[in-house]
């Protein structure tokens, strides 16, 4: 299952990293990023799709990238069961401190503030 | 490439010591440094652009764009350009095999990869360096 999930969002961050980059960067060669620019998108469902997506698709592929890593040095099951946990948290605590610099341009306002 | 039975005789032979890796085994290393590399970054990421959720978003935004637009940052993002073109280039080639594509053409893929990579690089440092770097403003 992780196997999949691993080429799953891989091939859905080659989509969605390649809309970030190409949308910051390429799309309009000459312009600096700025807020205006980058809140302007952000109003719009599409890129919030895309921003929240790349955020929960990054954050799956890259954990468990380095829960591969770590299951390669044969640690056992009771250290790989706390590995699974730590990453699970790290990841969910991760996506919400991301996902609160999205709700400005959702809601008005994030949770919290840095 | 030596016979397998020539290396069973050299008594010090690994298949797994990185001395004797070959192409595959260094496109597998490469990866995973890559994607450890990746994994750091975006942790710095997501808290930098986090910066943008205060009460003062756009005057912070606007200051944290003004600070990296110098040479220094602009070697480091277009170094992780380049980390990330090796990553999902050769992440599409580890899904090609996965497929059951390409299996015995791994070496030329491999090198198809980098490639490809340099190609895109080359052409997104020529296009990006004075917007990075700040020499243009709009």
């Amino acid at each position: 299952m992780a196997w999949l999930l691993q080429r799953l969002t891989g091939v859905l961050l080659l989509l969605t990293l390649f809309i970030h980059i190409w949308v910051l960067h390429f799309a309009n060669i000459g312009e600096v990023i700025s807020y205006d620019n980058v809140a302007g998108r952000l109003m719009t469902a599409f890129f919030i799709i895309v921003d929240s997506a790349l955020l929960a698709l990054v954050l799956y592929h890259g954990l468990n990238g380095v829960r591969n890593v770590i299951f390669d040095y044969s640690i056992g099951p009771k250290a790989e069961r706390a590995v699974n946990w730590i990453l699970i948290i790290v990841g969910l605590a991760t996506f919400v401190y991301g996902f609160n610099a999205l709700l400005p341009f959702i809601t008005g306002q994030p949770l919290f503030y840095r | 490439m030596v016979g397998v039975s020539k290396l069973r005789r050299t008594s010090r032979y690994s298949p797994v010591a990185v001395r004797n890796y070959q192409v595959g085994m260094w496109a597998w290393l490469l990866h995973r440094i890559s994607g450890l590399v990746l994994v750091g970054y975006l942790f710095v990421h997501i808290w930098v652009i986090s910066t943008v959720a205060t009460a003062n978003g756009k005057v912070d935004f606007t200051a944290l764009m003004a600070s990296m637009a110098n040479p220094v940052v602009a070697v480091g993002e277009l170094g992780l350009l380049g980390v990330v073109l090796f990553h999902g280039l050769n992440g599409i080639r580890v899904l090609l095999f996965d497929l059951g594509v390409g299996l015995n053409s791994q070496k030329q893929i491999f090198w198809g990869v980098i490639a490809l990579a340099i190609v895109a690089f080359a052409i997104s440092t020529v296009v990006l360096w004075p917007i990075l770097t700040g020499a243009t403003r709009v």
